[in-house]
């Protein structure tokens, strides 16, 4: 047998075996919901991150650098959000060497009092001649913070070497919290991660908790190679945030349409569709969890299609309070339920009414292949916060 | 024009990356479908390998080749999974890369054969690190260098595992017996 029969004998064998792949449009409504939420917590922190550092520079900030961005801030600039100031806590404590540049930091973003609910640990593991301390942590009813900064050995590079993303957060009962990302700088500078806490019953008054940080290499052109795992047992104050136990329904105005829809794409042109108009569509505001990280509203009505057809038709989900409107920073699209989060951190402090107000868009092109926008369907969710 | 796709995938850009998934989907499908033993763990480990990629791609170097790039990330995410899936089952056993098939066995597989899947039974004879590197080949259609990035070898072991899994195949008298086999049943339907 020569060896081209032989390779038309093995590719025939294989396929037999196998058989074909399904569609790709299989595989992409299975990742477009999850991407949607990628995409999200992406542009949140990034937006955290671009607020505070406009430039390409390293989170790790100098004492002079910041000196200099005070005054840009006390211009009104920019906001001294807390949960900015929070995610510099990382970066600046390992530029403070033992915490004194630290202190300065919070009283310059004007969070004095925010960051003394802050834990110090200064716990530091070591591996490979890599040293990883984790430096401070928070929790409340949605989020637990962790900071920690890393130092490499003279001469070689920190970046690659741990894998914080897909560090693990557990609970002494064994629940482990999602990792809900972060920044990481790659150097020597800090790292501050995010939990989510929602997994944690009742209002205790100290969470017991353990770190697993894998550390690894990286060869180039390559994923991480886990190698092992940096390990920490901290305890944390718990700070109980605000929960609303609402059960509150409202359907949209309208009945149920299915309507033309298009956008323009670079490459494919113009692309057109189908999309269900949300008119008559009943969803259920559950619960709202207002803490100083975070405020969440938990809405259950909505499929995770809603979702999957964001080429055509995106829902925006915004908070009224007092004529300021605040706009949601991510969506967990969960099949349940879906998670909607507000970062605004002055939220912890808004009292009265507020409005939930859910709005679909669909995005159309006319005759002259102009893109526009027309509203789809509307929901209003009026509360009152105490 | 697939550069300025990839650019705009790393802008964020979720058609761009729905086209990307459109235009890899085949190759990274029979990829995952090789690695793993069923293909419901394929799709899985695709997924997380697409949302790694769509992370990854900020950091996703212009210089580089995409679609190595790709493949290692889908080996990754393939090699968690059977992590994962051999702490609960029983752990493969990496097979002897000098065996060969037993000549006092051909009359008995060639009856196999008929039976059976036949040119499967041969190849079920080689060692496992040789099964995999045809079935890329051949299957998943990858180059030599990608084959070597996805099973994570230098690319002469992965040349030396081709030649010795084709020499096999050729030396063995089964596959020259199948040959024939299958010529005489083609005759008789005739």
């Amino acid at each position: 047998m020569n060896d081209t029969k032989l390779e038309q004998h093995l590719q025939k064998h294989y396929q037999n075996l196998y058989g074909n792949p399904p569609a790709a449009e299989h595989m992409w409504k299975r990742i477009a919901p999850e991407l949607a939420m990628q995409e999200r917590k992406v542009i949140w922190w990034r937006r955290m991150f671009m607020s505070k550092h406009a430039t390409n520079k390293p989170i790790v900030a100098t004492q002079r650098e910041h000196r200099s961005r005070r005054a840009v801030l006390h211009t009104g600039t920019l906001v001294a959000s807390l949960i900015i100031g929070l995610a510099t806590i990382g970066a600046t404590a390992y530029a403070a060497t033992g915490g004194a540049q630290l202190a300065d930091l919070f009283e310059y973003l004007g969070i004095k009092s925010m960051a003394q609910q802050f834990s110090d640990y200064h716990q530091s593991k070591s591996v490979d001649g890599y040293t990883l301390t984790i430096q401070k942590a928070y929790a409340d009813t949605n989020r637990v913070l962790i900071g920690y900064t890393g130092e490499a050995p003279t001469g070689k590079s920190f970046a690659g070497k741990f894998a914080p993303g897909e560090g693990e957060l557990t609970t002494e009962q064994g629940i482990k919290l999602r990792n809900m990302g972060g920044i990481a700088t790659g150097t020597e500078s800090g790292n501050l991660f995010a939990y989510d806490a929602s997994g944690i019953q009742g209002t205790p008054k100290e969470l017991h908790l353990y770190l697993a940080i894998p550390y690894g290499s990286q060869p180039q052109n390559s994923g991480f190679q886990m190698e092992g795992y940096l390990t920490f047992n901290i305890i944390v104050p718990f700070h109980p945030g605000k929960v609303l136990q609402m059960n509150h329904a409202v359907t949209s105005s309208g009945k149920p349409e299915t309507k033309q829809a298009s956008y323009h794409d670079a490459v494919a042109g113009i692309v057109k569709g189908q999309v269900e108009v949300l008119h008559g569509k009943t969803v259920t505001l559950q619960k709202v969890v207002i803490a100083p990280t975070e405020t969440r509203a938990y809405i259950q009505g909505f499929d995770r299609a809603d979702y999957t057809n964001i080429a055509f038709s995106r829902l925006d989900f915004k908070l009224t309070i007092d004529g300021h409107e605040y706009s949601a920073s991510m969506i967990y699209a969960g099949t349940n339920a879906w998670q909607v989060n507000f970062d605004d951190p002055s939220l912890a402090s808004k009292k009265g009414q507020w409005i939930l107000t859910i709005q679909q868009t669909i995005s159309e092109i006319d005759s002259k292949e102009k893109a526009y926008e027309t509203p789809g369907a509307t929901w209003n969710i009026p509360f009152i916060v105490k | 024009m697939q550069e300025s796709i990839i650019h705009r995938a790393r802008q964020g850009d979720q058609r761009a990356f729905q086209q990307l998934v459109e235009s890899y989907h085949d190759v990274v499908w029979r990829t995952a479908r090789v690695l793993l033993p069923d293909a419901n763990a394929a799709e899985d480990a695709l997924q997380e390998a697409w949302l790694d990629t769509w992370r990854g791609l900020r950091h996703f170097n212009d210089r580089q080749e995409f679609r190595p790039w790709l493949l290692t990330i889908v080996a990754n995410r393939c090699r968690m999974a059977m992590r994962r899936r051999t702490i609960s089952t029983v752990p493969i056993e990496v097979a002897d890369e000098e065996r060969l098939i037993s000549a006092d066995d051909v009359a008995k597989t060639i009856l196999d054969a008929e039976r059976a899947s036949e040119l499967q039974i041969v190849l079920k004879a080689l060692p496992v690190e040789q099964q995999h590197v045809l079935e890329l080949r051949f299957f998943a259609e990858l180059e030599l260098a990608e084959i070597a990035l996805v099973l994570h070898v230098p690319l002469g072991t992965v040349k030396s595992r081709l030649h010795r899994a084709l020499g096999n195949l050729r030396e063995s008298k089964k596959i020259e017996l199948l040959d024939i086999l299958n010529t005489e049943r083609a005759h008789r339907s005739r």
